[in-house]
C-alpha cells in the first residue's frame, strides 16, 4: 500500500495525522503526493529512531497545514516557470496556464481578439488585393519584358517598330468587337478578337483542341479559334467543330481550334477600361486573324491597333523608350502631315511596361485603401497596446511582490507570453475569417471595379505579415510589466504601484497611445466623410432621364448596309417591339444611356461648323429616332423634337445638348433655327437638350449632337422599350418579337435600365463602402480603446479620488473633471488628425465627386463626431470616478 | 550584534555561538536558505538529518520549524540549487539525500561574497562610529 493511501500507518496517531493533514493541504497528486508524503514519514521515523517523544517531534514540525500551502503553492510557481518545463508537456501547461488566466478576464480577452481579428482581417484583405494586383507578375513568360506602345496607332506604324532593335517580338490587336455567330439554333452575339500573327506565342497560348493560327490563316483571313468557354457554351464542348465552318458577320469562317481553359488574355489589350455593357462582357469568345487588307498595303492615318512587344534580353524600358523618341522624329520629318499635330509637336511613341497598362489605372485607388487599411491596423495595434498596459499595469504589484520572493524575470515573462500569444493566435484566426467573407463580399459588391480580380485569393504570407504585427504588438505590450519590473529595482516598483499614478513612463507612453488613436481615427472618419459626401452627391446627381420601366436591347445588324433598307427593317424591329403585350413605345438609336460607364464613349465625334466657323470642341454625336427624347423622358430645354416625318427634311433636324448651344450661341434660345453643318451634312437646330449623364452619374456627357438615325444609319441600333410594368417572360417576349422580323438578329441582352444604372453606381460605391466601413470602425475602436485607458486610469487614481471627495469635492464636478480630461486628450489628438487629414485628403482629391478634400464641412462634422465619441466613451469612466466611496478607496489602498 | 554573528556563521570553524536570540522573519529567510546550502555543501544529508544539523551547528539561532525547511529543500530544488537523489542511509533505510549542484555551489559563494561584503561595510560604519567627531578649529 501506498504511502499516500495511510500515509504513515507505522507512526504514531499525532504523527500520523500531521502527515495526513500537510499532505492533504498541498493537494498533490499521484507520485509526488506519494513521495511527499514518503519524505514526511521518514522524517518522523529517523525522529523516533533518535529517541524523541512522538509529542515533542510534532510540536517541533510546526503546522502541517502552513507547510502542505507553501508546497502547493511552490508548485503553482513552478508550473509557471517556463525555463523548468521541458518539450510539449511544458508548453502545453503554459498554454492551460494561459487559457485560464485569459479565462478569468473575459472582457480583455474577447475584446484583445476582436481588436486583432479587425486589424489583421482588412490589412490582409487589402494587401490581398494589392498584391494580387498590383504586384504580381502577368502570367506570361518573360513577363517583365513586355510592354505596350501607349495609344492607338495605324498598320504602317506597326511595321516601322519592326525597325527598333530592342524588341525581339511585336503583336497588335484592334479594338475587340462584338460579331454574329448566325446558322446556329438561337444567333448569338460574340466577341471577337483580331490579332497579329505573333499575338499567341507572344501570351504563350496554347490550345486544348486542335491549333492555333497559322501563318496561311494570316493570309486567308479565314481561321477561327475559339474560347474554351465559347466552345463549351455554344458548342457544347463538341469536338466535331473543328474543321467546321461558322458564319461571323454573314462570312464563313472554319473553325481551327479551342484554346485552353487557362489562358488569360492580356487586359490592356482585350477588356479594359473601353469594355462596353452589351451582354457577353469583357471575355474574348472567338479569335481571328486581323484581316489581310489591313496590311496591303498598310496605312498611316487610320490609328486602330493596340501595339505590344517583348523586350530583347538585356534591354530596357530606357534603351527602348529612346529608340522609338529617335523613330517618331525621323517619322515627323518624312510624314509631317501625320506625325505633327496643330502646334508643330511630334507624335510620340511612348511605350510603358504591360504591367503598368493593365494595373495602373487602380494603383492610387488600392494605394489610398491601403493607407487606410494601415491606418487601421495602427488603431487595432495601438488598443491592443493599451488593454495590454492597462491589464499589465494591474499584475505589476502582484508580479513585484514574487519577483521580491525571488521569481525571475523570465519566470514572470512565462504566463504573459503565452497569454499574448494565445489572444494573437485567436485574433488572427478571427481576422482570417474576417478577410475570407471580405472578399468574397467585395467580389460579389463589384468584381470589374479592379483588373485582375478574376483568380484572386488570399494570400498567406500576407496573413503571416498582419499576423506578425498584430503578435509583435501583442508580446511588446503584453510583456510590458515584466520588462518593466526587470529593468527597475522591485522596491521602486512596489512603492510607485502603491501611489496613486503609476509609473510614470508608463502613464506617457498610454497618454500618447490615445492621442495618435484618436488622431489616426479623425484622418479615417474625414476620409470616409469626404468619400461618403461625394457618393451622396453622385447620387442625388439627376441622371437626366427615366430609368424606371425602360428596358434595352443593344441590336448590332451586321450584312445590312446602311440607308433605306436598314431603316426599314429597323423601323420593323422597333414597331414589332412597340406591338409586344405590356409594351407601351419602343425607340432605338446608336447607343441607350449607362452603356458606357467606362472610358469608353460611343459612337462618333466631329468637329461641327457653325456659321462657316468651325467650333474648336469635337461634339459626340447620337444618331437617335424621333420618339427617343420622348420615352427617355430627356428634358428639352428650347424648340422640340422632331417628328417621324420630318427626319428626313433637308436640312435635317437637329438638337444640341444646352451646354453646346451655349457656348456656340449664348444661349439655348439663340441657337434655335440656326443651320450646322457635321460630317458633311446640314442640319437645321430645331431644339436644345437639358444634360444629361449619358456616360454614368460620376461623368460629364459633354457637347452632343442628336440627329436623326436616318442620317446615319448602318451602325447599332440599340432598341429601348418602355413597359406597364415587368413580368416573368418579358425577356423572351421581346427577343421573339425581335426574331419575328430579323430572325438571324442576336439578342445578347434585354435588361432593365434600372439595372445600367445600379451596375454603374456600383463602382463608385465601392471604395466609400470599404472607406465608411474603415472609419466605422476606428470609431468603435477608438471608443474602446478611449474609455478603457481613462477607465483605468479613473481606477488608478481611486485614492487621489476618494481623498478629494472625503475634502468634499463634490461628485458633479470629479464628473466634469474627467470628461474634460478625456476632452484634452481628444482635442490634442484632432489637432494631429486634421494635419493627417490634410495631406491624405490631397491624395483622395481625385476620387471625389462634387466635394473638396479639404472640406471645412466635412472636417468639422469629422471634429464633432470624434469629440461626441470621445464625450461618450468617458462618461462611463466620469461616472465611476464620481461613485468612488472615499473611505473604502482609502481602506483599499 | 548582527555582523558579529554572521562572521562567526561564516567563518570556517562555525563555532558554537555565545548569543542567544531569534532572528527577526527577514533576516531568516536569506539566512536559512544560505545555511542549508552551506551544510549541504559540505556532504549530501537527507531531511532529517539536515533539521538536526541546522539546530546544532547554528547554536539555535537558526532553528526554523522543521515544517519550514521542506518547502525550502523544494524550492531550492527547483531553482537548480540542489538536487535529490534516493539511496540508503547508514541506518539501513533508503532516504531522499539532497547535494548541491554546481549552479548551487555557485551561487553559494556569489551569496556568501555579497553578505561578506554587507559585514565588511557595516563593521566600518561601526568603526567610525566608535571614533570622536574631529572638532573643527576656528
Amino acid at each position: 500500500m501506498s504511502r499516500g493511501d495511510d500515509p504513515g500507518s507505522s507512526l504514531p496517531e499525532p504523527l500520523r495525522r500531521v502527515v495526513r493533514e500537510a499532505v492533504a493541504a498541498s493537494r498533490l497528486r499521484g507520485r509526488a503526493r506519494d513521495e511527499f508524503a514518503s519524505e514526511l514519514c521518514a522524517h518522523f521515523e529517523d525522529g523516533l529512531a533518535a529517541g524523541v517523544d512522538p509529542a515533542v517531534l510534532a510540536g517541533r514540525f510546526g503546522d502541517p497545514v502552513e507547510l502542505g500551502r507553501a508546497v502547493a503553492g511552490l508548485r503553482e510557481t513552478q508550473a509557471r516557470q517556463p525555463s523548468r518545463v521541458r518539450g510539449m508537456d511544458g508548453v502545453w501547461r503554459m498554454v492551460r496556464h494561459g487559457a485560464r488566466s485569459l479565462a478569468r478576464s473575459p472582457a480583455f480577452t474577447w475584446s484583445t481578439v476582436l481588436l486583432i481579428g479587425l486589424g489583421v482581417g482588412s490589412v490582409t484583405l487589402i494587401f490581398t488585393l494589392v498584391d494580387h494586383v498590383l504586384l504580381r507578375p502577368l502570367p506570361y513568360p518573360m513577363a517583365e519584358r513586355l510592354f505596350q506602345v501607349q495609344g492607338k496607332h495605324a498598320s504602317q506604324d506597326f511595321e516601322d517598330l519592326h525597325q527598333l532593335g530592342s524588341v525581339e517580338a511585336w503583336a497588335a490587336v484592334p479594338d475587340v468587337r462584338d460579331a454574329n455567330l448566325t446558322g446556329v439554333d438561337h444567333p448569338e452575339r460574340l466577341r471577337q478578337a483580331q490579332i497579329s500573327r505573333d499575338f499567341f506565342a507572344l501570351f504563350d497560348a496554347r490550345p486544348s483542341l486542335g491549333r492555333l493560327l497559322h501563318p496561311d490563316d494570316f493570309s486567308t483571313g479565314q481561321g477561327v479559334v475559339l474560347s474554351h468557354g465559347t466552345w463549351q457554351r455554344v458548342f457544347g464542348g463538341d469536338p466535331e467543330v473543328i474543321g467546321h465552318d461558322i458564319v461571323i458577320n454573314g462570312t464563313a469562317a472554319t473553325v481551327v481550334g479551342v484554346l485552353d481553359a487557362s489562358f488569360a488574355p492580356p487586359e490592356a489589350l482585350i477588356g479594359g477600361s473601353g469594355r462596353t455593357q452589351t451582354g457577353s462582357g469583357g471575355a474574348v469568345d472567338i479569335w481571328r486573324p486581323i484581316a489581310p487588307a489591313v496590311w496591303s498595303p498598310p496605312t498611316r492615318d487610320n490609328f486602330f491597333l493596340l501595339i505590344v512587344g517583348r523586350l530583347r534580353e538585356g534591354k530596357t524600358l530606357a534603351d527602348l523608350t529612346a529608340e522609338a523618341r529617335a523613330l517618331a522624329a525621323q517619322r515627323a520629318r518624312a510624314f509631317p502631315d501625320v506625325y505633327l499635330d496643330r502646334e508643330g509637336a511630334v507624335r510620340p511613341l511612348p511605350v510603358v511596361s504591360l504591367h503598368e497598362a493593365t494595373v495602373g489605372g487602380a494603383r492610387l485607388g488600392l494605394g489610398l485603401l491601403l493607407g487606410a487599411v494601415t491606418l487601421l491596423l495602427l488603431v487595432a495595434c495601438t488598443n491592443v497596446a493599451l488593454l495590454f498596459m492597462a491589464r499589465g499595469q494591474a499584475r505589476i504589484r502582484e508580479m513585484a511582490v514574487r519577483r521580491a520572493l525571488g521569481a525571475r524575470t523570465a519566470t514572470l515573462a512565462g504566463p504573459l507570453l503565452s497569454e499574448s500569444l494565445i489572444v494573437a493566435t485567436a485574433g488572427a484566426a478571427l481576422g482570417l475569417l474576417l478577410a475570407a467573407v471580405g472578399l468574397r463580399a467585395a467580389l460579389t459588391l463589384s468584381p470589374e471595379v479592379l483588373p485582375r480580380m478574376g483568380t484572386v485569393a488570399i494570400d498567406f504570407r500576407i496573413l503571416a505579415f498582419a499576423l506578425s504585427v498584430a503578435i509583435a504588438t501583442a508580446l511588446i505590450f503584453g510583456l510590458f510589466p515584466a520588462l518593466r519590473l526587470a529593468r527597475g529595482d522591485v522596491a521602486t516598483t512596489l512603492q510607485s504601484t502603491r501611489g496613486s499614478t503609476g509609473g510614470h513612463a508608463a502613464n506617457r507612453i498610454q497618454a500618447a497611445l490615445v492621442v495618435a488613436e484618436v488622431a489616426l481615427s479623425l484622418v479615417l472618419v474625414t476620409q470616409a466623410g469626404s468619400l461618403i459626401r461625394s457618393f451622396a452627391l453622385l447620387h442625388r446627381e439627376e441622371l437626366g432621364f427615366r430609368t424606371d420601366n425602360v428596358w434595352t436591347l443593344p441590336l448590332s445588324p451586321r450584312g445590312i448596309a446602311g440607308g433605306e433598307e436598314w431603316v426599314r427593317r429597323m423601323e420593323a424591329v422597333r414597331a414589332s417591339l412597340a406591338e409586344t403585350p405590356g409594351v407601351r413605345a419602343a425607340t432605338y438609336g446608336f447607343s441607350m444611356p449607362l452603356e458606357f460607364t467606362g472610358g469608353a464613349r460611343c459612337c462618333w465625334h466631329n468637329h461641327p461648323v457653325f456659321s462657316g466657323d468651325e467650333h474648336p470642341t469635337s461634339v459626340v454625336m447620337h444618331p437617335v429616332d424621333a420618339d427617343y427624347f420622348e420615352l427617355l423622358q430627356i428634358r428639352i430645354v428650347a424648340g422640340s423634337a422632331w417628328k417621324r416625318n420630318e427626319q428626313d427634311q433637308r436640312p435635317r433636324p437637329a438638337l444640341l445638348s444646352e451646354g453646346l448651344a451655349v457656348a456656340a450661341f449664348g444661349s439655348a434660345r439663340a441657337a434655335l433655327g440656326r443651320e450646322m453643318r457635321l460630317a458633311e451634312m446640314d442640319f437645321r437646330i430645331a431644339g436644345v437638350v437639358a444634360e444629361n449623364r449619358h456616360y454614368g452619374p460620376d461623368q460629364d456627357h459633354g457637347p452632343a449632337v442628336y440627329l436623326p438615325i436616318t442620317a446615319a444609319s448602318g451602325g447599332p441600333a440599340h432598341m429601348a422599350v418602355l413597359i406597364d410594368r415587368p413580368y416573368t417572360g418579358l425577356a423572351n417576349e421581346l427577343r421573339e418579337a425581335v426574331w419575328r422580323v430579323e430572325p438571324a438578329l442576336p439578342v445578347p441582352t434585354v435588361r432593365a435600365l434600372e439595372d445600367w444604372a445600379s451596375a454603374a453606381t456600383a463602382r463608385s460605391s465601392f471604395e466609400p463602402l470599404l472607406f465608411a466601413t474603415f472609419g466605422a470602425v476606428a470609431l468603435v475602436l477608438m471608443a474602446g480603446g478611449f474609455g478603457g485607458a481613462l477607465l483605468y486610469a479613473v481606477g488608478r487614481r481611486r485614492r487621489e479620488l476618494g481623498v478629494r471627495l472625503a475634502l468634499g469635492e463634490a461628485p458633479a464636478r470629479l464628473e466634469g473633471r474627467i470628461l474634460l480630461q478625456g476632452v484634452r486628450v481628444a482635442a490634442l489628438g484632432c489637432a494631429l488628425g486634421i494635419a493627417g487629414a490634410w495631406i491624405f485628403g490631397r491624395l483622395l482629391q481625385s476620387r471625389l465627386f462634387g466635394v473638396e478634400a479639404h472640406d471645412p464641412a466635412t472636417i468639422s462634422a469629422s471634429l464633432a463626431i470624434l469629440i461626441c465619441v470621445a464625450l461618450v466613451a468617458s462618461w462611463l469612466p466620469a461616472r465611476r470616478a464620481a461613485a468612488t466611496d472615499p473611505m473604502e478607496a482609502l481602506r483599499a489602498e | 550584534m548582527y555582523y558579529i554573528l554572521y562572521t562567526n556563521f561564516y567563518s570556517d570553524g562555525l563555532p558554537s555561538l555565545e548569543v542567544q536570540m531569534a532572528l527577526d522573519r527577514e533576516w531568516m529567510r536569506g539566512a536559512a536558505a544560505l545555511a542549508a546550502l552551506t551544510l549541504l555543501a559540505r556532504r549530501p544529508m537527507y531531511g532529517y538529518e539536515l533539521v538536526e544539523a541546522l539546530e546544532r551547528d547554528s547554536g539555535g539561532i537558526l532553528e526554523m520549524g522543521q515544517s519550514s525547511l521542506y518547502p525550502l529543500l523544494y524550492n531550492l530544488e527547483a531553482r537548480g540549487h540542489l538536487r535529490s537523489v534516493e539511496r540508503t542511509a547508514p541506518t539501513g533505510r533508503r532516504r531522499k539525500y539532497y547535494e548541491l549542484t554546481s549552479a548551487g555551489r555557485s551561487w553559494l559563494d556569489s551569496q556568501q561574497n555579497q553578505f561578506d561584503a554587507v559585514v565588511r561595510a557595516l563593521r566600518r560604519i561601526g568603526r567610525a562610529a566608535s571614533r570622536p567627531e574631529p572638532v573643527e578649529e576656528r
